[in-house]
């Protein structure tokens, strides 16, 4: 199973001379959202069930679970979990220097494993990871990525497809591999909307804000490809 | 000669068991959200007097509760907030795919760096929606249900869990096999375990010997998810083990094929609490629909 790409990467993915040196600069946001399964051609498990149900209030608190979804499901869970896997295999081998990797995953997907590259000792999965970032902040952390995502494998699931990388507290150093993430990723080529944004010291307290504006928006712009 | 490792610092342990149905009654989820932060927040402020909450971090760890909490980011932050606003450490992290383990990756991931540091984990598996089908699987047996809180202080440079997988079978075999490596390394030390049906907990005494190992409590509590060895500590040390520093081994499995498995020093100051009102007797490993569909489908509500 492998990744395809929906769109092609520009030049213009790489940042500016000028986002780099701003006053206040201290990482970028890479946002887009999958518009078509990136596994398409290939038939796949849903690998969906259900907790068996056998009282009728347990039908109806189920229920509570449904909701109009504004996309369609576009993965299986092993293959969100791939996906994922293949951002942090990409992002460690263009910046080696990242420190640690906070995680969106909000439950298990039971009987489908965490591939062994998500349990390394430098990823953490959590329901919510820029809630990680004030202990990081205080602890000095540097070169650090968060992942935000509303990837849909399930019906009853929340989100709009959407994926939100953080790569925040960046040493100089790690700008060249930066670049490189940015002009070959094969994640990043699966989404579409794809934009990249510098985010400001002063700007941490409300990156789901700032994302969540990113992936409301339909035209492109900035310095995206 | 080299110092030895420092080891986690265990200073409080408290559990409450909360059989299901929970918050009979409360129809709404944000009322028995409300209800399940209340006994969060009690063992927690417990857990933390006299001790300086402002500057501990705080994870909450769970392998069953409700996708209202782990899907929904404003619906956990209600629950944080209702910790927050009771001047109890607001939660860093609600941790789920790790299922029973995720205490160990919790205290691994905070440990990262080295530093010294308090840090309090809240393991939470609540029957929010009053579901059978929880309550009991095939392989694992009857389910039991609580919060469980554990204050820890982490030395500079401590050691910290093992945590490993993914392994095939849920990883059990593997599991023993690492807590067989570690007591050559380390000598054998009292090992607390997931409470385990008959059949599992006879392989692990066949592979580890009964002698270290802490009593089985899977007939009186089912299979409390990640707060298994922490109650079996906890039993342990109000058996008359308290008032002295131990070195314990702890350790736990994901059904899904991951373990921790850690030593961590038992402070002879240790403060425990054990509320289990809601059942003194042997938990019946009543059928559930899941016996039905065996391996079928996923557990994720």
């Amino acid at each position: 199973m492998s990744i395809l790409a929906s769109t092609p990467l520009h030049e213009t993915n790489t940042f500016a001379e000028s986002d780099w040196q701003a006053p206040g600069f201290c990482g970028l946001q890479i946002s887009g959202v999958l518009s078509g399964s990136p596994f398409s051609g290939t038939c796949h498990p849903a690998e969906l069930g259900v907790m068996p149900l056998v009282r009728p209030l347990e039908y109806a608190e189920v229920m509570r679970f449904e909701r109009q979804a504004p996309v369609p499901v576009l993965l299986s869970p092993s293959q969100r979990y791939l996906l994922l896997k293949t951002l942090v295999v990409e992002m460690r081998q263009y910046v080696p220097s990242i420190s640690v990797f906070g995680l969106r995953l909000f439950g298990p997907d039971f009987n489908v494993q965490l591939p062994r590259e998500l349990l390394a000792s430098d990823v953490f999965i959590t329901h919510a990871p820029q809630d990680l970032l004030p202990a990081l902040l205080d602890s000095g952390t540097r070169n650090v990525v968060l992942v935000h995502h509303g990837l849909r494998a399930d019906p009853i699931e929340r989100g709009e497809n959407e994926l939100v990388i953080w790569a925040l507290m960046l040493s100089p150093e790690s700008r060249e591999g930066i670049e490189s993430f940015l002009s070959n990723s094969v994640v990043l080529r699966a989404l579409a909307r794809r934009r990249v944004r510098p985010i400001l010291r002063e700007e941490l307290a409300r990156l789901s804000e700032i994302a969540q504006i990113a992936i409301q928006s339909v035209e492109v712009c900035g310095s995206v490809g | 000669m080299t110092q030895p490792q420092a080891l986690p610092t265990i200073r409080s342990i408290a559990h409450r068991l909360l059989e299901p149905p929970f918050a009979a009654g409360t129809l709404s989820i944000e009322d028995r959200i409300r209800c399940l932060g209340d006994h969060i927040c009690n063992l927690l402020a417990w857990s933390l007097q006299d001790s300086g909450a402002d500057t501990c971090q705080h994870l909450v760890c769970t392998t069953y509760l409700s996708m209202y909490l782990t899907g929904d980011v404003s619906m956990c932050n209600r629950l944080f907030d209702q910790i927050e606003a009771q001047q109890l450490p607001r939660p860093q992290a609600l941790i789920q795919p790790y299922q029973c383990a995720g205490w160990g990756y919790a205290l691994r991931y905070v440990g990262r760096g080295g530093c010294a540091q308090r840090v309090v984990l809240t393991i939470a598996d609540v029957d929010l929606h009053d579901l059978q089908g929880c309550r009991s699987h095939p392989l694992i047996g009857a389910s039991g249900f609580g919060v469980t809180c554990v204050l820890i202080d982490l030395e500079e440079g401590a050691e910290l869990p093992s945590c490993n997988g993914p392994y095939p079978n849920s990883g059990f075999s593997e599991f023993l096999h690492a807590i067989r490596s570690q007591r050559r390394v380390h000598g054998c030390t009292p090992t607390f375990l997931p409470f385990l049906v008959p059949e599992m907990r006879t392989i692990a005494e066949r592979l580890l010997g009964k002698d270290d190992l802490g009593v089985d409590r899977h007939a009186a509590y089912g299979h409390c998810f990640g707060s298994d060895p922490w109650i079996g500590l906890l039993e342990w040390l109000q058996a008359g083990k308290s008032g002295k520093e131990h070195v314990v081994t702890l350790g736990a499995v994901a059904y899904d094929g991951y373990f921790t498995l850690g030593r961590v020093r038992v402070s002879a100051e240790v403060r425990l609490r054990l509320e289990i009102e809601a059942s003194e007797e042997d938990v019946q490993a009543e059928p559930s629909a899941w016996d039905a569909l065996a391996g079928g489908g996923r557990r994720r509500i």
